[in-house]
This record gives C-alpha cells, structure tokens and sequence, in this order.
C-alpha cells in the first residue's frame, strides 16, 4: 500500500512549473525526495499538503484525495520554515493544537518536549533556527503520526542536529506502519536511512528508485582522459573531465569495467554522484 | 473551530485590552464634545480585525492551519464567528459604559436607546461581511488593506454627503423604531451569513502562499 500516490500531476507558477509527477511514497519506509534548490520539492509537498492545488492530475493519501481534512490526523508535518505566531509559546500553540488532534498523547509531547530541551514558556520570536524546527517536530510528533512529511528539516541546521534528527528518524521507523518523506537537498542526511529516493530537478522525476537499487546498479567510475572514446562515453549518464582525468556516473553493471580493472576505480555512487551528474549532466 | 476561536482571543488580547481603554476613553469625551463618535468606534473597532490577518500574514499561518486536521470551510467560520463574539462584546461595553456614566448625577448625556444600539450593531456586522470577503477574496495583505480602506474611505464619504443631503433623514428616523432596527438587524445578519459561505466557497479553492 502507497502512503501518498501523486498520478499525472502538473503545476503552472509564476516562471516555474511541475510536469507530469508521477510519485508513490511506500508505507512503512523513509523515502527521501532529493533535488537542487528549485526544483520543485516544497511546491509538491505544498500540494500533498493541499496548500496548493495541482492544476492536473490527483493526489491521494491513504487511499483518499487528500482534500479530506480528517486525513491530516494521521499527519505529522515539518516545513523548512516554523508558519507560526512569533507572539506564540509553546504553552499557547499547545493550547490551540492539541485539541485538533484524536490521538494527542500529553505523555509524549512532553517527553520530546524534554528531549528537544524546549523552553515551554519563551515566546517563538526568541527562539533560534534550530529550536523552531525543534518545535515544529514536537508538534508534527506528539500526535503518534502514521505519516511524517517533512520539507527541507535539516537546511541551516548544525551537524550535531542534524544527526539527532537522522537518529530519530530511525527510532520512528520502530513503528513498521509508519511513513516518512523526506525532503532535502542535503543528500548526505539521507544515504544511511532512505529506503527509496525520488529525484525532481527542474520540475521534472529524473528518478524513483529504492536505495537497495541504487547502491547495486550506480557507481562512479573514475579514469585517465585518454580512455574516455565515445563508446565509453555513451554509457554514462554524466562525465566530469580535469586535468587529473575523468569521473563518470554509470547506471547499470559495473562488470563491464572488468577488463579495465586495473585502469579504473570503481566506487558506489552517492546520492550526491547522482544528482550532481543527473543534474549537471556533462561538463 | 473552539481552538481556531480561542487562537483569536489569545492573539487579540493585547490589542482588545488596549482598544477597550481608548475606546472607553473616546466614548466618554465623546459626551462632552460634538463629535461623530460612531466614525471613531467603527475606525477603532475594525483594528483588532485587521491585526490578525496581518499577524495571519506574517506568519503565514494559514499555510500551517490548512496542514492541521481542520477543514478550510471550519478555519473561515472560525474567524466570522471570533469577529461576531468581539462586536457583540463591544456592543455590551459600550452599554455598559452608558449604564454607569447615566448613573452619574449632573451629567448630561444624549440618550441612546435600544433600538440605535441594535442598528449600530448592525452596521458593524454588515461592514464585517464586506470587510472579510475582500479578505478572502483578495489574501493578499497589501492589496486587501488597500482595497479595504478604499471602501471604507467610500462608505464614510457617502455617508457624510448622504447626511448633508439629507436623503439619510428616513433612516435616522426610523431607526429610533424598535421594529425598522430589528429589520436592519436581520438584513445585517443575511449579510454576515452570506459573507461567510462566500467566504468559505473562495478559501477552499484558494492557494496559500
């Protein structure tokens, strides 16, 4: 069963469109939705989120079109940036959001509350970047959501909490029902969680693979200039020269190197390698 | 909609506080001098309004309620019916405020009976429903302040010329009759209603940025 299915759907804005998105997020797993800075990824999760209206196509959450409101019960959100009254506390943003919610659990806001070493009492505009993306998580989490949808949650963040973000994540995920989609340009906080990947550039799936895929079937291959024919070149999604010699994104079996074996290094893509070369192609 | 209701009473508090001691202030000096009182209120009376949605607009806020489990048709009757408890509130200050200073010997005060409070009542919600139509219509915080104070403007400008012309007289006479103010009243309420579905017909199609 999909989480969230996008079918067909496209989006005209002001010099910006999305075309065609075509997206299943799987129960049960993380699936990170990877792409550059404007590539589309807040505008989707704006129209999973029902904030914007897709002009073609449907979305569906849970089965249902997402237009439902009670659907959002099942619904823990985090957006890059924390859409609340700077006047606010924690303690009145409670007060209005708690009761909204069937499946509030007082015992678990306050854990987080605890752990996110939140002031409950400060008001939202003294707060850093950090701890209102803290507040939005403790809000998004309190609720014991099925789905956890999350736009750009680690951008300006620290290392430090960006890794307890990512360890959360995985302790969420204890729950086998439950669903996370991720969204990020930060690839790296992805590599060790996501079990698949969607990959928008320019308004545009260049991608939608599960990670298990990736790590068997993309690899950087790494050579001197003078190797480089056409008929090698044609089997590489992307290639970058230098003076020190080439590095290519291959999709597909690397056995083909085989004979080349000791002439190329042969390494296991990133999801950094693919979007870098998915996106910029070859220079 | 309770929490969405109590949302607007937390983030007015301030401002309503504020407003009711200059309000109370105004319609007391208001006794003494010759002045249009009701321009003033109504002037006054729209501010704690108007904040919110500029508050709302600040923060985006919208975008954040929509994500909550709350149907759109729920977050705009949540803010007609903060709108309708805030003027009924101010309606009975301003009652009250008339009880007490009636009270006090050796002060002469015009006497403003029932049926003008429930005309000015009226006119306060029927200025209302415009008001938050062209805040749903518009959701845009510039153009809707602009567009709103250009009705306003229009309004009181009519208004005034109206009274000078004379052609409001029929209306001033009436509404000290109990049944023309109850009248006005019902009028004043079909609006508000209206206002309010077409309010939640354009937000539930409408994007948020």
């Amino acid at each position: 069963m999909n989480t969230v299915e996008l079918n067909h759907v496209s989006k005209e804005l002001k010099g910006f469109s999305l075309k065609d998105l075509s997206i299943k997020v799987p129960q049960g797993y993380i699936t990170g939705f990877i792409g550059p800075n404007g590539s589309g990824k807040s505008t989707t999760i704006h129209m999973i989120m029902d904030i914007l209206k897709p002009d073609q196509g449907e979305i569906k959450l849970f089965d249902s079109p997402n237009t439902e409101a009670q659907l959002k019960q099942k619904i823990g959100f985090v957006y890059d940036e924390l859409y609340m009254y700077e006047n606010f506390t924690i303690k009145k943003m409670k007060a209005f959001i708690a009761p909204l919610y069937d499946g509030w659990d007082d015992q678990l806001f306050n854990k987080y509350l605890h752990e996110f070493d939140l002031p409950f009492r400060k008001k939202l505009k003294h707060f850093s970047k950090g701890m209102k993306m803290k507040c939005s998580l403790l809000f998004a989490l309190a609720h014991n959501p099925e789905f956890i949808i999350m736009d750009e949650p680690t951008a300006g963040l620290d290392p430090i909490f960006r890794r307890e973000l990512i360890d959360l994540l995985q302790e969420l995920m204890v729950d086998e029902k439950r669903t996370i989609f991720f969204s990020t340009h930060t690839t790296t906080d992805l590599d060790h969680i996501a079990d698949y990947i969607v990959f928008i550039n320019k308004g545009e799936i260049v991608m939608q693979k599960s990670m298990a895929d990736i790590q068997e079937y993309f690899h950087i291959i790494k050579g001197r200039s003078d190797m480089l024919d056409q008929d090698m070149r044609s089997l590489f999604l992307g290639v970058r020269e230098t003076a020190q010699g080439f590095t290519a994104l291959l999709e597909g079996d690397s056995s083909l190197f085989d004979e080349f074996k000791n002439d190329v290094i042969i390494e296991k893509a990133t999801l950094e390698d693919i979007m870098y070369f998915k996106t910029k192609g070859s220079n | 909609m309770l929490p969405l209701v109590k949302r607007d009473f937390l983030l007015s508090r301030a401002t309503i506080v504020s407003l009711t001691i200059i309000f109370v202030s105004a319609y007391l000096v208001s006794f003494f001098i010759d002045t249009s009182q009701y321009t003033l209120f109504i002037y006054l009376y729209l501010i704690p309004i108007f904040s919110l949605f500029t508050l709302d607009y600040r923060g985006k806020i919208n975008c954040y309620v929509i994500s909550l489990p709350i149907k759109r048709s729920t977050i705009v009757k949540a803010r007609y019916l903060f709108s309708f408890c805030y003027t009924v509130f101010l309606i009975l200050l301003l009652w009250i405020v008339d009880l007490v200073v009636g009270s006090i010997p050796n002060i002469q005060m015009e006497s403003i009976i029932m049926s003008n409070r429930i005309v000015l009542f009226s006119v306060l919600i029927a200025l209302l429903a415009i008001l938050l139509l062209i805040h749903y219509l518009i959701l845009y915080l510039l153009i809707t302040a602009f567009v709103s104070f250009v009705t306003l403007f229009t309004l009181m400008v009519c208004g005034i010329i109206a009274t000078a012309m004379g052609w409001l007289d029929w209306f001033y006479a009436l509404s000290n009759h109990l049944y023309f103010s109850t009248i006005v009243l019902i009028l004043a309420t079909l609006l508000f209603y209206l206002s309010m579905k077409a309010s939640e017909k354009l937000f539930s199609q409408r994007e948020i940025y």
